[in-house]
């Protein structure tokens, strides 16, 4: 801010030339990016480089180690096709600008809720002829496979490449503290408000949930599901949220966090938060997906040995909400950068003689092995990869028995204007946590009311 | 316009003549004088200043590309469907009724219209006052500048995290004090009603010191002849301050005024990164709407039209303000 008296008679020329001199050095770096984004292109026919986004950050050198022998590996295996990491993982809200402005990698890690709106938005390079022609495609759980793929062309866009389903994160050692036994995780929602309300001290609180970013109603999502809930109608047309399971998911909230006091009195989180707070013993469960265990371990050197994981307390739905990451392709690269990126991708998670080197690389250099994760395929495929995990485990396994025992059904996330579905939820799952008067049903009539016109407006 | 150089070769360049096409453009030769006449005097201008448009040019060309044209660029995208691969596709005004029926609409009009009011009433006056105070300090007037612009200087974000810790219901900073003097603890952010106010502090706080520095240069600018006058007719401390060091700020006080409701009906950063816009939507700002549909939605041309809206309604601000700087200029 200009801090002269007289700001609004002498914006100088010594000014205007400091400032245009500024100006001008943002400019010359915004070249410079622009020229670091560039992708694809080598000057060698023969030869074709592919950028993916999966290089992870600098500060875990194990990580970027493991990443950049799988690289050299497969540039052995692949000779002509190179690949360049980039640490810049998936952002819904970068995505569409980066990829307009050419600064997109040739192939992104993203998130099963993302395609469809890729596809529907044209953001997303068609790979159906390499996908046909890779032999482990028809492994794939058919509902796995459906979530990369056009239901009305049957065209493919994505190659699935984990899933997860959420459960408890609890810290094991303010179980016994407790005297609770932490082998046995709360499995109904009797039990998980009862230990919740036993986990709460003057420091400590027993739960704490998330409710911005979205993340409000990704997590109610999963509740409604455990109490057998339906967050849409099979044909996506209709938001049947506000159903009495949605109602008694946010009485339940609600009681844990006015009645019982057992959460948390600061609200509006999202994942990175309550993660923080289990990881500094502040909170003693959250609702978390396995994946979380690398994050918990390199950010907050946690030690693994102290957190359980277990599966989400069921209300008679005897389900969870499960979800994935999925590699997705550049519209706008070259063909050759796209079949390079595949071959990376496909060669580098399914290649069951890279996957055995990947995974005691990890295990060697410091990275977690064998959380649990969901099944992708089917059959005798899914039956090697599960053997090579559990070889290389190193995360205590039996933490997590109940929550990889678990038979609850698992529930993907509803397709039809996901986000938008979530958004409008996040202020209910707020009313809820902050407001000891809100009334569950008049908050979810509202939102499903404003949501069923995000449906209409859609389908019209 | 019958710019010389215009003229053809066999004209002599010595003799600029009015052409037959200008001519019929401007119907008479006297009516083309005063233009010939202009057009030598912006030839004059150029040749004598040369360096100096050559030293604006890039300047001139960095705000065309990066703020006359996005803004050019932004009532465009309003009337389109963008999916940043496909071409753009018109849809004429489909994007403003999407966003006139968003049931968000009013909410965050009315948030940001309360955020701007509470900024004036409880904002507006604090680097006054701060200004004042310091004006009138004989020793320490050095510390206490730098300690209250000192949040100016910090990052945004070490703000943001700064002050969620204050406000934690759980653990932070105001409700600890609260409790020393035995007051109920309160739960800021987490309350709607109180949500936005919180806010406002974070902002006021954050930005009052260099709006206090500006209120200090005017201050010294204040002729201290006045107050000497002022003494010997026997007037006290409120008497000067309310009748001599008030008028001759006001000027300053009337642009900040303006300049203030155009920077806080951009509310976007505290509400972005401390609230997200909760609870329930009570710091739901226009600006963070306008991000969520361009970023959380990708429909570009519904951000854009909401865009426009608040551009429409800041243009009759800055129109103000430059009427008023236009003032002071001749004032001075």
């Amino acid at each position: 801010m200009n801090t002269k008296p007289n700001f609004g008679s002498s914006f100088s020329r010594r000014d205007f030339l400091q400032y245009s001199a500024a100006l001008g050095m943002g400019a010359l770096s915004l070249d410079a990016l622009a020229a670091c984004g560039s992708t694809t292109a080598s000057p060698a026919s023969t030869n074709v480089t592919a950028t993916i986004d999966t290089l992870p950050p600098a500060s875990n050198t194990g990580a970027v180690y493991v990443f950049n022998q799988s690289v050299k590996a497969f540039e052995q295996a692949y000779p002509g096709e190179k690949i360049e990491g980039k640490n810049d993982p998936y952002d819904p809200s970068t995505y569409f600008a980066r990829l307009a402005a050419g600064q997109s990698e040739d192939v992104k890690e993203s998130y099963f809720t993302e395609p469809q709106l890729l596809i529907s938005k044209h953001a997303v390079a068609d790979i159906t002829k390499l996908a046909k022609s890779w032999s482990i495609w028809n492994s794939y759980n058919p509902s796995i496979a459906s979530i990369a793929t056009d239901a009305s062309t049957g065209k493919i866009y994505g190659v699935p490449v984990n899933a997860y389903a959420l459960g408890i994160y609890y810290n094991r050692k303010m179980f016994a503290a407790a005297g609770l036994d932490p082998d046995k995780p709360p499995l109904t929602w009797e039990d998980f408000r009862a230990y919740a309300k036993r986990l709460t001290s003057p420091s400590v609180a027993g739960f704490a949930e998330t409710s911005t970013g979205n993340q409000g109603g990704w997590h109610f999502t999963n509740w409604i599901y455990t109490a057998g809930g339906d967050m849409q109608s099979a044909d996506g047309t209709k938001a049947m949220f506000n159903s009495d399971k949605g109602t008694s998911v946010l009485q339940l909230l609600k009681d844990m966090r006015f009645t019982d006091q057992s959460m948390t009195k600061q609200q509006l989180f999202t994942q990175a938060d309550t993660l923080q707070l289990l990881a500094t013993n502040k909170v003693a469960m959250v609702i978390m997906a396995p994946d979380q265990l690398n994050t918990l371990k390199s950010q907050y050197q946690a030690n693994l040995a102290d957190f359980g994981i277990g599966p989400m307390p069921q209300h008679g739905g005897n389900a969870v909400l499960t979800g994935g990451n999925i590699f997705i392709f550049n519209p706008k690269s070259s063909q050759a950068a796209i079949k390079a990126g595949f071959d990376f991708v496909t060669y580098n998670n399914f290649n069951l003689n890279v996957m055995e080197s990947n995974l005691a690389n990890q295990s060697a250099n410091g990275q977690v092995v064998g959380a649990p994760t969901n099944v992708l395929f089917t059959g005798d495929f899914q039956q090697k990869v599960n053997a090579l995990t559990t070889k290389y485990a190193n995360v205590p396994l039996s933490n997590y028995t109940l929550f990889t025992n678990s038979t609850a059904a698992l529930r993907p996330e509803p397709r039809k204007q996901t986000q938008k579905m979530y958004a409008a939820l996040d202020p209910v799952m707020q009313a809820v946590l902050t407001n000891p008067s809100a009334d569950p049903q008049k908050l979810l009539d509202q939102a499903a009311q404003q949501f069923q016109q995000i449906l209409d407006q859609s389908a019209s | 316009m019958g710019l010389p150089s215009s003229s053809p070769s066999h004209l002599p360049r010595q003799e600029p003549t009015v052409l037959p096409e200008d001519a019929a453009a401007h119907k008479s030769v006297r009516a083309s004088l005063p233009g010939r006449l202009l057009g030598q005097t912006l030839r004059r201008m150029l040749q004598r200043n040369l360096s100096g448009y050559l030293f604006l040019l890039p300047a001139l060309l960095i705000f065309a590309l990066f703020v006359w044209y996005p803004i050019v660029l932004g009532f465009v995208i309003s009337f389109q469907s963008i999916d940043m691969i496909n071409p753009p596709a018109w849809v004429g005004w489909a994007n403003y009724q999407h966003v006139l029926s968003d049931p968000l609409f009013g909410i965050v009009w009315r948030n940001t219209l309360a955020f701007t009011a509470y900024a004036l009433l409880f904002g507006y006056a604090v680097p006054i006052i701060l200004a004042l105070l310091i004006n009138e300090m004989r020793h320490g007037k050095g510390f206490f500048r730098l300690a209250f612009y000192l949040p100016v200087m910090l990052s945004p974000i070490v703000t943001v995290f700064l002050w969620r810790w204050i406000y934690n219901p759980d653990s932070g900073l105001l409700n600890a004090l609260l409790s020393l003097v035995h007051l109920p603890p309160g739960l800021w952010l987490e309350t709607p009603g109180t949500a936005l106010p919180a806010l406002m502090v974070v902002a006021t706080w954050s930005a009052a010191g260099s709006t206090m520095l500006i209120y200090l240069a005017a201050l010294q600018g204040v002729s201290a002849s006045l107050y000497e006058a002022a003494e010997l007719d026997g007037a006290k401390i409120w008497q000067r301050l309310w009748h001599v060091t008030l008028p001759a700020i006001r000027p300053i006080m009337l642009l900040m005024l303006v300049l203030q409701i155009i920077g806080t009906m951009q509310v976007f950063t505290e509400p972005f990164t401390i609230t997200s816009g909760g609870p329930q939507n009570a710091t739901m700002s226009v600006l963070l709407l306008i991000y969520n549909y361009a970023f959380q939605n990708a429909d570009f041309g519904s951000a854009s039209a909401l865009g426009v809206m608040l551009f429409l309604v800041l243009a009759v601000f800055a129109l103000l303000y430059m009427r008023l700087t236009n003032r002071l200029m001749q004032g001075d």
